[in-house]
Order: structure tokens, then sequence, then C-alpha cells
């Protein structure tokens, strides 16, 4: 087990990267709910595996190699039409993945800015589709819109933020 | 490089939705076979899965702001959903800005359409269109917008060898406009256009061309048979750009006003001469965004009052497409 100070240190990757590893899970799996269940048994993962990590060693790399163990695993016990992304896709995607979620707290602070300037009905539409969790199908329904259109606005909105976060980074660069 | 990079986000944005929401097979396979065969596609989807990660992420934040300080959080995004009926001013200016036509930005009606005056000046290269000279023998569908490429289709039509009335403008058929309503029209709706669409793919478009696409032009010929009654009809030419699916096409077009990312048009009232054609062209800048095109062809009838749903003195031949490197400023003017 790691020592106190250890564990102090561990604690503090953990908390501070935790938003990466989260990003790192999603881009493996691109399932929420499954992201949720590979980072909950990841941090269970790093916990056990604590004492193994030298504090004086990046936490983000080791981090994401348990991570991927976990994701994999996940994927291999869910059944294949449950899933997105197929395993060997996953295996081919590690280094992009691991990339995006590296950049992650930079496009993050970059759409931060960007979701400023999105009209509060956008938002309100993003917040019930990725955070309350509705399908394109009830928010048409609840809209008086058809799901086509819905659809498209989210996808349009999507794209938007895409641009403006590249904007973004490329100003701050 | 960007344009196709921005046209790879859309499709895999397109299938992932197809894929986790719709549960859709062939969705999912076609994701996972792009990503395997191409790095591209993969970094792409790496970046767009963390992104929504960071939407998710910031979302949830200003929700816990807004718990913990709602005074704080005034303004903030944690309401019922309810979605405006206009809420695109934001995508428009920054699609207008991608297209480097800031003018739209100061424009109430919409978009960087460019509207054609007769007289073309430069030559242009086709855009497959299919049937444009309407001489396959295909009916056209009477199922308003189509909701897939390579076929005509709007309100009731037909193909027309002609007669001592009429003769094609070339080939040996045209396309008879028959009435303003449809299969799927709502009962009790009098339409005045007779219009028929056709939903064309840009990223086949482009792949011909070999480079991209800057300015579409959509032109088309009409003519009016000698009509009793005197009341005025009008024809028309469209073009819409928007991204998404063909299948996205009917949706798209009843909420073009939020979703169409171009359009173009061009009205004329038609003419008392039944021996000459009227040629008609409309010319839009299309976005780098915009994988698929909606052209329309249309007769309108411009008389006050109740309409009669029947057309059948009205004709159209020879649609066609054509890519230009630039709008022909001469004859352009600002929609």
């Amino acid at each position: 087990m790691a020592s106190q100070f250890d564990e102090t240190r561990f604690i503090e990757a953990l908390t501070r990267h935790q938003p990466a590893l989260e990003a790192f899970c999603y881009a493996n799996v691109a399932r929420r709910e499954d992201a949720r269940e590979v980072l909950q048994a990841t941090c269970v993962k790093l916990w056990q595996k604590a004492a193994e990590w030298n504090p004086e060693t990046a936490f983000l790399p080791w981090a994401f190699a348990v991570a991927r163990f976990v994701a994999l695993s996940h994927l291999r016990d869910k059944m294949r039409d449950r899933l997105v992304l197929d395993e060997d896709v996953v295996l081919a995607m590690a280094d992009d993945a691991e990339a995006a979620a590296v950049a992650f707290s930079a496009r993050r602070e970059a759409l931060e800015h960007c979701l400023r300037r999105v009209k509060r009905e956008q938002r309100e539409l993003l917040h019930a589709h990725y955070i309350e969790g509705r399908s394109v199908r009830e928010l048409a329904q609840s809209a008086g819109r058809g799901e086509s259109a819905v659809k498209m606005t989210l996808l349009r909105v999507r794209q938007l933020l895409s641009e403006c976060i590249e904007a973004q980074l490329r100003t701050a660069s | 490089m960007k344009d196709e990079m921005i046209s790879l986000e859309t499709r895999m944005l397109t299938l992932l939705h197809r894929a986790r929401e719709e549960r859709d097979a062939a969705a999912r396979a076609e994701l996972n076979a792009l990503l395997r065969s191409n790095a591209g596609a993969r970094r792409l989807m790496a970046r767009l899965l963390a992104d929504e990660q960071a939407i998710v992420n910031c979302l949830r934040e200003e929700g816990i702001v807004a718990l913990l300080d709602p005074a704080a959080a005034a303004g903030g995004p944690v309401a019922p959903i309810k979605l405006a009926a206009r809420p695109f001013a934001w995508r428009r200016a920054l699609a207008a800005a991608a297209a480097g036509l800031v003018v739209g930005l100061f424009s109430a009606s919409l978009v960087y359409g460019l509207v054609m005056q007769r007289g073309l000046v430069n030559e242009g290269i086709p855009v497959p269109l299919a049937d444009g000279g309407f001489e396959s023998g295909v009916e056209p569908a009477a199922e308003f917008v189509p909701a897939r490429t390579g076929l005509w289709s709007g309100d009731f039509a037909t193909l027309s060898e002609g007669g001592p009335e009429m003769v094609p403008s070339e080939g040996k058929r045209m396309l008879k406009f028959l009435r303003t309503d449809n299969r799927l029209s709502p009962a009790g709706v009098m339409p005045s256009a007779g219009e028929l669409w056709q939903v064309v793919d840009l990223t086949e478009a482009r792949a011909a061309l070999g480079h991209e696409l800057a300015v579409i032009e959509v032109s088309a010929r009409f003519n009016q048979a000698a009509v009793s009654g005197g009341e005025k009809t009008a024809f028309g030419v469209g073009l819409m750009a928007f991204s998404g699916s063909a299948a996205d096409a009917p949706a798209v077009w009843r909420e073009r006003r939020e979703l169409a990312l171009a359009q173009a048009d061009k009205e004329e009232l038609a003419d008392a001469e039944p021996g000459t054609w009227q040629r008609l062209s409309a010319q839009m800048t299309v976005p780098r965004e915009a994988n698929l095109l909606l052209v329309q062809i249309r007769a309108v009838r411009k008389g006050r009052g109740p309409h009669s749903p029947v057309l059948g003195a009205h004709f159209t031949d020879d649609v066609r497409l054509r890519a230009l490197d630039r709008p022909s400023a001469e004859t352009a003017k600002w929609r």
C-alpha cells in the first residue's frame, strides 16, 4: 500500500487528472453510461495499484494504461450490439485517445469560452441531451419539432463548437 | 484539407449519433470500418469524443454553480428544454464568416446566397444532376422533398413529350407541373406553388471536380402554354445547402430558415410567349461544411384569393447544375 505521503500525492493527482481520465474513458467507449462504468472501475483499480505509482513520474500515462485495460475488459464483457466501437478499433485508437485526453484541459478551457457565445436555447438543448441524457426523440417531442431537425441542430452546434475551440486554441498559441 | 476534415467530422458525428441513439447496426459497422482504415478519422474521433466529454464537464459544472449560487448563475443554461424558433443567428454568423462572406452578417434576410441575373460570365464545370433533361422516362415522385439522392420528387408533375401547344426545350421530353400539392400534403391546404426538388451529394460533386466547390449555379428553362383567364404565374429555381444525410432533407426544407447553411433563389414572372423558353438561374456560395444540396424548381400562382391546385400549362426542361470558380460579380447581387 502507498505510504501516507504517497497517498496524499496520489489523491491530489487523481483529483486533478480525473477530467482527463474521464475523457480518455469516453474516447475509448463512446457511450456515456459505459464511460462512467469504466471510469469508476479505473479509479478503483488505480486505488488498488496506488503503491505502484512513483509520484516522481507523470500520473496520466500510468493512469491511461490502467484505464485502457479496464476499458478493454469492459468491452469484452458487454454485448457487442451495446457497444459503439469494436475492440480492435479501440486498440488502434489508443494513442489518439491518449493525445486527446492530454489536450483535454486546454480544449475544455477553450470550450468554456465558446459556450458563452452559444445562445441560451442552444445551451439548453446541449444540457438536455448531454447532461439529462434525453434522446433526440424525446427532445423533438417536447419541442414539437421533427427528430431530424433536432438532430441537425445538435450536429450544427457541435460543429460550431469544434470550430470555435480550434480558433480559440490557434489564438492562444 | 480543412474542408475534408469538416466533411469527415460531419460524417462521423452523424454515424456516431445513428450508432448510439438509433442502434443502427449499419452505421456502427460503417463507423468502425472508417476508423479501422483511416488514421485521420481515428484522431478526429478521439478529439470529438474528448470534446463531447468537455461539453458534459462544462455544463455539469455550470449546473453545480447554479445550485450553489443561483445569482451567479443567472443567465446560465439550466432550464427545461425549449427550442427557440430561431436558434441559429450565432451559427449563421460563424458559417458566413467561415465562408469569407462577412456581408451575410449584416443581412437581415439570411445568407450569403447570390442571385444571378441573366447572362453568365464564367463557363463552369457541370455537376451531376439526375435526369436534368427529364429524358429518362422515370416519372417524378409526388412525395414532397425526397429523402434520398438521384431523383426528382415534390408535387404532382409528369413527363411530357409535348404536343401542338408546347415542345421540349431540348431532347424528347420535358416536365409538366400538374398540381400544387402532393401525396403527403395535409388536407385542406392549398399551396400556390407546384414544386419539385432533388437532393445532390456534394461530396460526390467535389470528388468528381477534383477540387473544392466554391460557387454552384442552378439553371432551368421554363415555359407556359397559352392560358385563358389571365392569372399571373411565376417560375422559380432555388438552391439550399445543408449538412447531414439525404434522409434529413424533408425536415431541413421545412425548417430551412434555421437549418439551411446557404440559400439562393430566383423567381420571374412567366411571359406570354409559348414559342420561347425562359431561362432562370441562381448562384450560391457553397459553405465548406455543406455536404448536401437541395435543388428546387417551381411554378407559382401569383393571383390573389383562393388558388386552384391544378396547374397543367407550365413546363420546365434542361435543369443544370454547374460549379463556378467564383460568382460573376458583374451580374450577381446580394440577396
